[in-house]
């Protein structure tokens, strides 16, 4: 139990950061071309740096694990969703055109378009997935306390066999993409609803 | 077409700045340099000169170590020594000159006058004098162009007299040496490591000699040894100018050893550590790596495809597939922690595991992405369509989704086969690098980092570029 809590909050770390660096970095990509520029480098920092080589490097400098697996994951997913907002498949919808024509930041409305794409809810619950696995390698790797009581710890040592845990990862996993939907789509947290979206 | 062509001339400034990013990440968390060293600014850089006087001053305050470096700096202190022995008291000059005195035997001189006496008095005094008719003698001899011709000589034959003039010399010549030594490739470069290794380990006083039978490999391997020692330790037997001595603020650091050494092995004049490990994981992780990317990029997609055509089978069935995303949720949650970090080392479970990650993974992704693309209107009008044309509807809307992912999946196909090889017990690349992070390795991490880092680039590059031409053609832009 309390290992899950670990879990609970490594994640909620990692969305958090997600969110809100993937959308400013998203954000400001539409405003100007160097934070496009930029988010093209931290796309190759994101391959050059894989999580297993940054934890360590945070926890190094004395971070917490649970802080440390939460900014890693969180900065992981954060630039995939400035990249997906950035490259959206850009059909200008009615309402999108007419927020423009206005007097309305394009800019602002693209990204708030940008931002109710799929892809990007997808990215954001798949962060459950990424702390899990990093929290997995940490316990192989460092053997650190609240890494092995954590639940990718658990399932490291073998505790795969019980349906519980998997159970408890598909419910976080939908529970945060229904967060996450509500929050940038503004539909009904219904997973399987196709719900209305608020604005755009 | 512009756009790809600038970022593609952006590639090589950004590499040496990235390399320099991540070598400042590893090295101020990771890897911290050894003491005494810099990771990029070294703000006293090590001379002979420096040396030699800082020596002098250890000798002149009784300190065992004074001696022990004079004599361990060899050649390269004495024209900094000796052209200064006359500026002391005698007394300090007697001393020098004793402290200096087991290079007689090392640089091959007569010194049995000297020990002959055996009056410590007379002795000292025959030091001295020793030392002064040899720097009057000598003296000419230390200077570097007349030292690099007795190199090369050396270097292309096997002459003794050569050899014995170069012992006079001591370490003075070992910049010279070490330069000689170049690319081992035939069984002559052997012979030149021989003749140059042998003096090398008798002015540096290190075990660098090579066997008889050498073979080529051995001779590399010697040669690339005492470059690396030469990595470390130049400074103090080179003779510097002040722009040297301002421009080895910057070599005489960690990050410029990294980048000499990378590059003497990118060019094959070092052999390199790194590239047997490299094909030994390299058999087991490229495999698995293509497989995760093979789902991601191929099976992902178009599982996602097909499931978002059933979806539109009829206007307003939404709901009835409803439970297709709670089951890929749930099978991305059992399959890829379960599959990654449980699998058995049979290669076919491998493989299938990682083709599975990649694919539930990008499925979840694109289904996720195509459900909320496709709105209401549009479903009702695909729903009035043949099977092709609503096969073809998703696809056009699904294509410009996977140069997106691509670089993103090549990042996560990394970890996945990570997961794998540690879960399986395989001796990988990822492992490979679990094991550099635990160990400090260097030069390995910065390898992972760097070419993973291209590899995304490179995706990204050519993803952007095909992305933009999509665009153009479908004029979605």
């Amino acid at each position: 139990m309390n290992g899950l809590f670990w879990t609970l909050l490594s994640v909620a770390t990692a969305c958090s950061v997600a969110t809100m660096v993937g959308l400013l970095l998203g954000r400001w990509g539409f405003a100007s071309n160097p934070a496009r520029a930029i988010v093209n480098l931290l796309t190759e920092a994101r391959g050059a740096l894989l999580p297993f080589i940054l934890a360590p490097m945070l926890l190094s400098l004395g971070l917490a694990e649970w802080c440390a697996i939460g900014v890693v994951a969180g900065w992981t997913q954060a630039v995939a969703v400035a990249r997906w907002m950035l490259r959206q498949n850009s059909e200008w919808s009615p309402s999108l055109l007419g927020g423009i024509a206005l007097g309305q930041s394009g800019a602002s409305l693209a990204a708030e378009s940008a931002r109710a794409r799929g892809a990007v809810t997808g990215t954001l619950a798949l962060t459950v997935i990424q702390v899990v696995t990093l929290e997995a390698l940490l316990a192989w790797a460092h053997d650190g306390v609240h890494v092995r009581d954590s639940l990718g710890g658990w399932i490291a040592r073998g505790g795969s066999s019980s349906l519980f845990g998997w159970l408890g990862l598909t419910v976080l996993l939908l529970a945060v993409e229904a967060l996450a939907s509500r929050i940038l789509q503004g539909k009904s947290p219904r997973l399987w609803s196709q719900g209305v979206r608020r604005r755009v | 077409m512009v756009e790809s062509l600038r970022r593609l001339f952006w590639l090589a400034p950004l590499l040496t700045l990235g390399s320099g990013a991540l070598f400042a990440l590893l090295t101020s968390t990771l890897v911290p340099p050894p003491p005494g060293q810099f990771a990029f600014f070294n703000r006293h850089p090590a001379n002979a000169e420096g040396e030699a006087l800082l020596a002098l001053d250890l000798l002149e305050h009784d300190e065992p170590r004074g001696s022990a470096r004079l004599v361990e700096l060899g050649g390269a202190a004495l024209p900094h020594v000796l052209s200064r022995l006359d500026t002391f008291a005698v007394k300090r000059q007697k001393r020098i000159a004793h402290a200096l005195w087991p290079l007689v035997v090392r640089m091959g001189l007569d010194d049995s006058t000297g020990t002959a006496t055996g009056d410590v008095v007379d002795a000292s005094d025959y030091q001295l004098i020793f030392w002064r008719q040899f720097y009057e003698e000598h003296g000419l001899d230390f200077r570097p162009l007349s030292v690099q011709r007795l190199v090369k000589r050396l270097a292309a034959r096997d002459l003794r007299l050569r050899r014995a003039d170069l012992l006079v010399v001591d370490s003075f010549a070992l910049p010279a040496l070490i330069e000689e030594l170049g690319r081992v490739r035939t069984d002559a470069d052997v012979e030149r490591v021989r003749r140059l290794s042998g003096l090398i380990a008798h002015v540096s006083g290190r075990a660098f000699e090579l066997p008889r039978a050498a073979s080529i490999s051995q001779a590399h391997l010697l040669a690339t040894e005492i470059r690396v020692f030469w990595d470390r330790h130049s400074g103090a037997f080179s003779q510097m100018g002040k722009l040297e001595l301002l421009g080895a603020r910057i070599t005489q650091t960690e990050f410029s050893i990294w980048v000499r050494q990378s590059w003497r092995q990118l060019n094959g004049v070092d052999a390199s550590s790194l590239v047997p490990r490299l094909l030994r994981g390299g058999r087991v992780s490229a495999p698995l790596f293509a497989l995760a990317l093979l789902g991601a990029l191929v099976l992902g997609p178009a599982l996602a495809a097909w499931v978002q055509v059933l979806q539109m089978r009829s206007f307003g069935s939404a709901g009835r597939h409803a439970p297709i995303r709670i089951i890929l949720a749930f099978g991305l949650c059992t399959l890829i922690p379960g599959t990654l970090l449980h699998t058995s080392g049979v290669n076919w479970m491998l493989g299938l595991s990682a083709t599975l990650s990649g694919t539930l993974s990008s499925a979840y992704l694109l289904q996720r992405e195509l459900a909320d693309r496709i709105d209401w209107r549009t479903r009702h009008v695909l729903s009035r369509q043949e099977g092709l044309g609503r096969v073809r509807a998703v696809v056009r809307w699904l294509g410009p989704s996977i140069p997106t992912l691509a670089p993103l999946a090549a990042a996560e196909a990394a970890i996945w086969v990570t997961c794998l090889e540690l879960g399986a017990h395989v001796h990988g690349l990822g492992q490979e690098t679990i094991h550099a992070v635990a160990s400090a390795d260097l030069p390995w991490l910065m390898m992972a980092g760097l070419s993973l880092g291209v590899v995304t680039g490179g995706m990204q590059l050519v993803c952007d570029a095909l992305l933009g031409t999509a665009r153009l053609r479908w004029g979605e832009a």
